[in-house]
């Protein structure tokens, strides 16, 4: 569309001629931004709909019920398998599931406390909720891995390995909180996560051993209430001993945008869902918490950022 | 002869292409935003205040588009613009406790791209375009904006300013008349002005 005053419109030729113009580089990145935008507010659209075809799924037919009903079937052999394997034999003493034992000054274990065992959260879908289907090409994360036998729940894990830390010859680490130290090391590769336990320990996770799918190795996609933030003073956490199965706990998940925000003394959260505590999965030595009631992301672009970290508190509810 | 049908055929098909793939909104971007961005920075003077609304108002925009929908002629403009006045009044009731500047003391935009020569010759323009400006009542001042910078036609200003059609064409057409008379004060402006105006 030509714009541009008649010739015979002196008056809007001389508006045009005093006309302020943009700075094209800042139009450009705009625009690119703008564009990025509508790719993840269409996404956010895919998910919604998915989310919705599957809430109104309509009654289905004979030939549908068989399929829901071999469905239904391979989920509860799945349920059996999991307890099953969780209540196998212990590993031998010393065997921490693979994971080095804590080493290096700075980041060593509290004095007093047993030897910590690597204790990564395993989040896992409830079974029969429905999950956001993943994006056309997005990879998906593949199911925790539960092997071992349960270990009484003594709360006194507080220790997360970080697997690409061993790999570079670190160990898990067991830093007290609050960190204070401009010394933090390096957190792990992109996609692993920063947990905060409810004692107020930061622990380190796979994003494997999380339930959701990711876009991007770093970009989780979760599920949550975009409704309700919540601010967790870290200076008075929880106490992790409060933790025990059966209990009904709420997750919270927010995004540290810079390391350094893991010095401040409270930091926002968002709630992840609601779940539940199963039990303690010892093979890995990880908490099982079966997600009861996840919800959809409306703000997953504020945990997107592939510098941040995440952070994960409980909160028992029950 | 007025070529707006055409240009809304033109304008609505690409919306529709922008609401269906995301790369599709570029050519609407590029179409709307030196208008938008003409608009606000007239309104508001700071050209860094001008940026930050104008991202502003196409985030709005982009956010919306989804749930847009054609009314008619200039019904998208309409909409986009109706973002940008409520943005700009918006940021007019932030700054309402800052000393108040008068529009002609405000500072000259720079286009870009432009050389040091023009810049001066488009710095006299804008001089003279924004003294004659602020003779007008608030309310002409807006209308002349959305007119001139914002490329409005008369039905999509009194969809902005949530007036009737004709009484944005009185009010205009009384806003125009006091301007070429503003304008012609000066010996350069009485030169290039002449009594038509074919866009009302």
């Amino acid at each position: 569309m030509d714009l541009t005053p008649p010739p015979n419109d002196p008056l809007g030729a001389a508006f045009e001629q005093a006309k302020p113009t943009p700075d094209p580089d800042r139009a450009q990145a705009l625009e690119d931004a703008l564009v990025a935008r509508l790719y993840e507010l269409k996404r956010q659209d895919q998910r919604k709909s998915t989310m919705q075809a599957s809430l109104t799924y309509p009654r289905p037919t004979t030939r549908a019920w068989s399929g829901f009903i071999t469905t239904a079937v391979t989920v509860a052999a799945f349920a059996l398998l999991t307890v099953a394997l969780a209540f196998q034999t212990p590993p031998p003493n010393g065997d921490n599931g693979g994971y080095a034992a804590p080493v290096n000054g700075d980041l060593s274990q509290r004095e007093g406390s047993p030897t910590p065992t690597p204790f990564p959260m395993t989040l896992i879908p409830e079974q029969g909720t429905p999950t956001p289907a993943p994006f056309e090409g997005q990879p998906t994360v593949p199911p925790p891995d539960i092997t071992a036998t349960p270990i009484p729940f003594d709360g006194t894990a507080l220790q997360l390995p970080c697997r690409q830390f061993e790999d570079l010859g670190a160990s898990p680490q067991t830093i007290p909180w609050p960190q204070t130290a401009p010394t933090m090391p390096a957190p792990c590769g992109d996609g692993e996560s920063f947990f905060i336990l409810p004692d107020g320990s930061r622990a380190i996770i796979r994003p494997t051993a999380l339930p959701f799918s990711t876009q991007e190795a770093a970009r989780p996609v979760i599920t949550f209430a975009a409704s309700r933030l919540v601010t967790l003073d870290l200076s008075a956490p929880l106490d992790i001993s409060q933790l025990s199965a059966g209990q009904t706990v709420v997750l919270y998940l927010p995004v540290l945008t810079s390391i350094n925000e893991l010095n401040r003394d409270s930091i926002e959260l968002v709630p992840v869902g609601v779940g539940r505590v199963t039990h303690r999965n010892p093979g890995t030595d990880s908490v099982v918490i079966l997600m009861t009631a996840p919800t959809q992301v409306e703000q997953i672009s504020r945990w997107t950022d592939p510098n941040s970290r995440s952070l994960i508190a409980v909160e028992v509810i029950e | 002869m007025d070529d707006f049908p055409t240009q809304h055929d033109d304008e609505q098909r690409l919306v529709r292409a922008a609401q269906h793939d995301p790369q599709q909104f570029r050519p609407v971007f590029q179409r709307f935003h030196p208008r938008v961005f003409a608009y606000v920075a007239s309104r508001v003077g700071s050209p860094d205040d001008a940026e930050d609304i104008t991202a502003e108002v196409f985030l709005r925009v982009v956010e919306g588009l989804g749930k847009f929908q054609d009314r008619g002629p200039g019904s998208f403009a309409g909409w986009v613009f109706r973002i940008a006045y409520h943005e700009v009044v918006r940021h007019a009731g932030r700054v309402k406790n800052r000393p108040a500047v008068p529009l002609d003391a405000l500072p000259d935009l720079p286009s870009h791209d432009l050389s040091p020569e023009d810049a001066a010759q488009q710095h006299d323009r804008t001089r003279t375009v924004r003294a004659a400006l602020a003779g007008l009542t608030p309310r002409q001042q807006e209308m002349v904006t959305l007119r001139y910078y914002g490329g409005l036609r008369n039905k999509e200003i009194a969809d902005v300013l949530g007036l009737d059609e004709r009484t944005v064409a009185a009010t205009l057409s009384r806003a125009l008349g006091q301007l070429r008379a503003l304008l012609t004060e000066t010996p350069e402006a009485a030169t290039a002005l002449q009594e038509t105006d074919p866009w009302t």
